[in-house]
């Protein structure tokens, strides 16, 4: 099982407003795909696609069979009256975890992002950084094979997201496929693909480097270059 | 069964870290119940003019009945209509009594002149009390002929504040019931931990039905805590069994439960579903039996009123707490607020589900 | 100025552009106002009656005239006295009547015995008096004439709606000058544009004149399609002028929003401005007013309790001027007291509004 997911096409219209429109993509295991974009491209609806939250007016996507999918947004979607251990334990039940797997999955988590002072601490109360951390330790929490990130980096400094992004490559290199979507364009080089998103539809797709040189050196140029 | 553990327990720790909820909780009892009803006395004093134009011995009399009675404060003589009217204009006086030129020349040969009432109709609700009260303690007799032996049955010592507990009682219900879980879901919507959940796999209906499950429980404790107010305050007692009554309330309240899910679910944010439900409670407070009796109500009011699930907990309270009655006579309310509960139920999760 | 009116431009843009909210807004009162204002009333519109005859064929007559009484929807012949319990809760009625054989021969045939459910201690009389009338009305024999005459003055048709539409009023502006008022005042701190607006030349007087504005015109529509709504609906006109009224129901509308901006700028979170203003405005206002029961029925102690909420004042005023046609010299104790609370509580909701708007 190499291919975890098959976008096909995909397309959602909202009113007259075409939100997403005729977006096609795969994704393989092990692979980081950064979805790139303005505000408005398109790339939190199509995320929402993938993981059922909305219908697509029309298209298609495929995941692999028995694939388990991890999400983590925008806003982390932590609940905030509860503690980080209280989360954690809150999601694994959710996720309906056995016993062993979420306590070994837990403590592996907790160790590896350093958070053994914060278990006690509410999440509402947690700096920006922690909560994230937080939120993506539960999107991995059930070891899932495809992981969607929306945004996971937007109002972090420079340090927390490249914390993140480490975090995402080493779940990459443990095999999972994983779609991040995000407007930082330094951040397209940590990615395997990008696909670079405009008003719904895909400006450009491939290997970061590769359209880099194609627009002059710089991503910058295709970014603001105006389909 | 550990997914509904933890999803009881989120609902706890969520319900107990937010004062807000605890504070709502012992307020609605202290204030509805325990404040509330002391504004509900029936026993009217009300205050009138005497315009005596015969200055007889008889109009002194009837000045006398109306000073030593009970339900009338100290009357106010006036020299004319007029101006006792002056002092119904700015609400000084309820009624006017005036007695006529001649009244007890007309009592000595048998033939009275009419003395009369002017009420003022604007405030109809003291009107209606006092002008009979003051009827019959001007004829000494009751008005409508004493051919009738009249039986005031759950009140015969008029004390209403005793009989309006229930509706305070089930208005509080409503309050707690609605808000509570509305906020809750509108909240997590807003945080879109809800997302989250959903991507989580865990059944919706599991989900949405521990979450109810909670909060019935936390309506349970509300009604205790609305008995306990009662029952100090006013000395309230519960007809038929705890039991039953807790059996009764706990039905009952699940379809307003659902409703305030319901409501957050179709509502877009929290501003919405806060507008939302403050309409509807005030709707489906003041089509009930809460605040007037469905012998009040007319047209389509009247069967609006009979399929409102706030009266169909407030008239089975009454029959549980002040009558006494078997549950065999509430049985429609309970299989419909059962059935109104599964079809709230249903609608939520599908709306949750799309909740984009 | 031109902050004043940018603030409240933004606002008004705010309500309008949510389609739903704007729709609740000014949809709903007018929806309320007409279903409530039909259904509150302290008029018995139906007696449902039940009837135990346990003097057998002779009392057809009676029992013919209490089915025909004109009130009476339903009627329901009981076996015997002992099913009468029952009844009130089986079939919902409201009075149950009991018709045994009398003891006084010819000129009392029969004992009548009238069951009346008091549980709401509601309009006994209006229950008791078209029965007792029907009763006699099928018997021969003495009436009571009473030497009384009666007129209601300011209601001669006794339009009992007079009772209830004040009411209804008055709940519709606490609920959209007061309560939604108030979350609008939070919604600012709560969603951080309070930090943004604080930066500004504004001032805090400003942009709260700013923000009370729109829903200050809201409530002036409802007050006038509220006018026409119950002279149209319900035939309930102003009987003095038309201008003091409009004038008092807007101060009444701007004393509200005055408790909603104090109750706004004071709480940290929506649910506890809504739980606040639940509880310790529109609650106590619904039952202090006199709206649901006169406040001269209420002890002593209620009643100067009473005197303190702005409802009570409101629906004293409200009939003085709509229905006793009197002009401003009557109303000055009303008028008074929600002038003075206003500005009083003004005073502290812009205290506490600049101070939460420079921490922010």
């Amino acid at each position: 099982m190499h291919r975890i997911l098959t976008i096909s096409s995909l397309t959602k219209r909202f009113g007259s407003l075409l939100a997403v429109r005729d977006f096609s993509l795969t994704l393989d295991k092990g692979d980081v795909v950064g979805v790139f974009g303005a505000n408005g491209a398109g790339k939190t609806t199509l995320i929402r696609m993938i993981i059922g939250l909305t219908k697509p007016t029309s298209g298609e996507f495929t995941i692999a069979t028995g694939c388990r999918i991890g999400y983590m947004s925008q806003s982390f979607s932590l609940v905030g009256t509860l503690t980080v251990m209280e989360n954690f334990e809150f999601y694994g039940a959710l996720y309906n975890l056995p016993r062993q797997e979420f306590i070994d999955q837990r403590d592996r988590f907790i160790t590896h992002f350093k958070m053994e002072e914060y278990l006690n601490v509410r999440t509402d109360r947690l700096p920006a950084g922690r909560k994230q951390l937080l939120a993506f330790s539960i999107s991995r929490l059930h070891s899932p094979t495809l992981l969607l990130l929306d945004e996971p980096t937007s109002g972090l400094d420079l340090l927390n997201r490249k914390r993140l992004w480490e975090a995402v490559r080493e779940a990459a290199e443990e095999g999972i496929a994983i779609m991040v979507s995000t407007h930082y364009l330094d951040e397209a080089y940590y990615c395997d693909k990008i696909a670079m998103m405009e008003r719904g539809a895909i400006k450009a797709y491939g290997d970061p480097i590769d359209l880099a040189n194609k627009a002059g050196g710089n991503l910058i140029n295709l970014f603001l270059e105006e389909k | 069964m550990r997914r509904f553990y933890f999803i009881f327990k989120h609902e706890v720790l969520a319900f107990v870290r937010f004062p807000l909820m605890i504070i709502l909780l012992l307020l609605c009892p202290i204030v509805v119940i325990g404040f509330i009803p002391q504004t509900l006395g029936h026993s009217i004093k009300f205050n009138c003019a005497i315009v005596d134009m015969d200055h007889s011995s008889a109009s002194m009399e009837i000045g006398q009945k109306i000073l030593s009675s009970e339900h009338c404060l100290p009357p106010v003589w006036c020299s004319s209509v007029e101006e006792a009217m002056h002092l119904m204009e700015y609400n000084s006086v309820l009624m006017i009594v005036s007695i006529p030129e001649g009244y007890e020349r007309g009592i000595e040969l048998g033939n009275p002149e009419k003395i009369t009432l002017l009420a003022d109709g604007s405030r109809v609700i003291e009107a209606d009390i006092a002008v009979p009260k003051m009827m019959s303690l001007l004829s000494g007799n009751d008005a409508s002929g004493g051919i009738i032996n009249l039986h005031r049955l759950f009140n015969s010592e008029e004390h209403s504040e005793q009989y309006y507990l229930v509706s305070l009682i089930s208005m509080s219900l409503l309050i707690i019931a609605m808000f509570l879980i509305g906020l809750n879901i509108a909240g997590e919507k807003k945080h879109n931990t809800l997302s989250q959940i959903i991507v989580t796999g865990v059944d919706m209906r599991l989900y949405l039905g521990t979450k109810v499950l909670f909060y019935s429980l936390v309506v349970i404790l509300e009604l205790f805590l609305c008995l306990a107010v009662g029952y100090i305050v006013y000395d309230m007692t519960i007809a038929s069994g705890i039991g039953q009554l807790v059996m009764v309330t706990y039905i009952l309240t699940f379809p307003l439960l659902f409703l305030g899910v319901f409501i957050a679910s179709v509502a877009r944010n929290d501003i919405q579903a806060i507008y939302l439900m403050i309409f509807l409670m005030i709707f489906l407070v003041m089509l009930s039996s809460i605040i007037a009796p469905l012998a009040n109500m007319s047209g389509i009011s009247y069967y609006f009123c009979r399929m409102n699930p706030v009266n169909w907990l407030t008239e089975s309270l009454r029959v549980v707490i002040t009558y006494g009655f078997p549950l065999r006579t509430i049985f429609p309310e309970l299989v419909a607020g059962i059935l109104l509960s599964v079809i709230f139920f249903f609608s939520s999760i599908r709306l949750l589900k799309r909740i984009n | 100025m031109r902050g004043i009116w940018t603030v409240a431009r933004k606002e008004l843009s705010h309500i309008l552009r949510d389609k739903v909210s704007g729709l609740i807004l000014f949809v709903l009162p007018a929806l309320f106002f007409i279903s409530i204002g039909f259904a509150i009333s302290i008029d018995i519109e139906r007696i449902d009656l039940a009837i135990a005859n346990t003097a057998g064929p002779k009392a057809n007559e009676v029992i013919n005239h209490l089915c025909n009484i004109d009130k009476v929807s339903k009627v329901v012949m009981l076996n015997s006295p002992s099913e009468m319990e029952e009844s009130f809760a089986r079939d919902g009625i409201v009075a149950a009547i009991v018709i045994s054989e009398g003891e006084g021969g010819y000129n009392a045939p029969f004992q009548f015995d009238l069951f009346i459910n008091c549980s709401f201690a509601t309009n006994i009389l209006a229950i008791r008096n078209p029965i007792s009338s029907a009763i006699k009305n099928s018997l021969i024999g003495p009436g009571n004439n009473s030497p009384f005459t009666v007129r209601y003055l300011y209601n001669s048709d006794l339009n009992r709606k007079m009772a209830t539409i004040p009411g209804i009023i008055m709940i519709i502006l606490i609920v959209v000058s007061t309560i939604i008022f108030s979350i609008s005042i939070n919604k600012e701190k709560v969603h951080g544009t309070s930090r943004l607006l604080s930066l500004t030349p504004l001032g805090p007087l400003r942009i709260v004149i700013g923000k009370l504005l729109p829903y200050f015109l809201i409530s002036l529509i409802h007050i006038s399609y509220l006018i026409f709504l119950g002279q149209s609906i319900f035939g309930l006109g102003i009987n003095g002028s038309f201008l003091l009224y409009f004038l008092f129901c807007s101060l009444f509308s701007l004393n509200s929003m005055m408790l909603g901006l104090l109750v706004g700028s004071y709480c940290k979170t929506y649910e506890a401005a809504l739980i606040i203003c639940w509880f310790f405005i529109f609650t106590p206002n619904l039952f202090l007013s006199g709206f649901v029961m006169p406040v001269s029925s209420m002890p002593e102690a209620m009643q100067k309790v009473a005197h303190l909420h702005n409802g009570y004042h409101f629906i004293e005023g409200y009939r003085s001027i709509a229905y006793k046609g009197t002009g401003l010299a009557e109303n000055i104790p009303h008028i008074l007291f929600l002038t003075i609370q206003s500005l009083i509580v003004f005073i502290i909701a812009l205290l506490g509004f600049s101070r939460r708007y420079s921490k922010s």
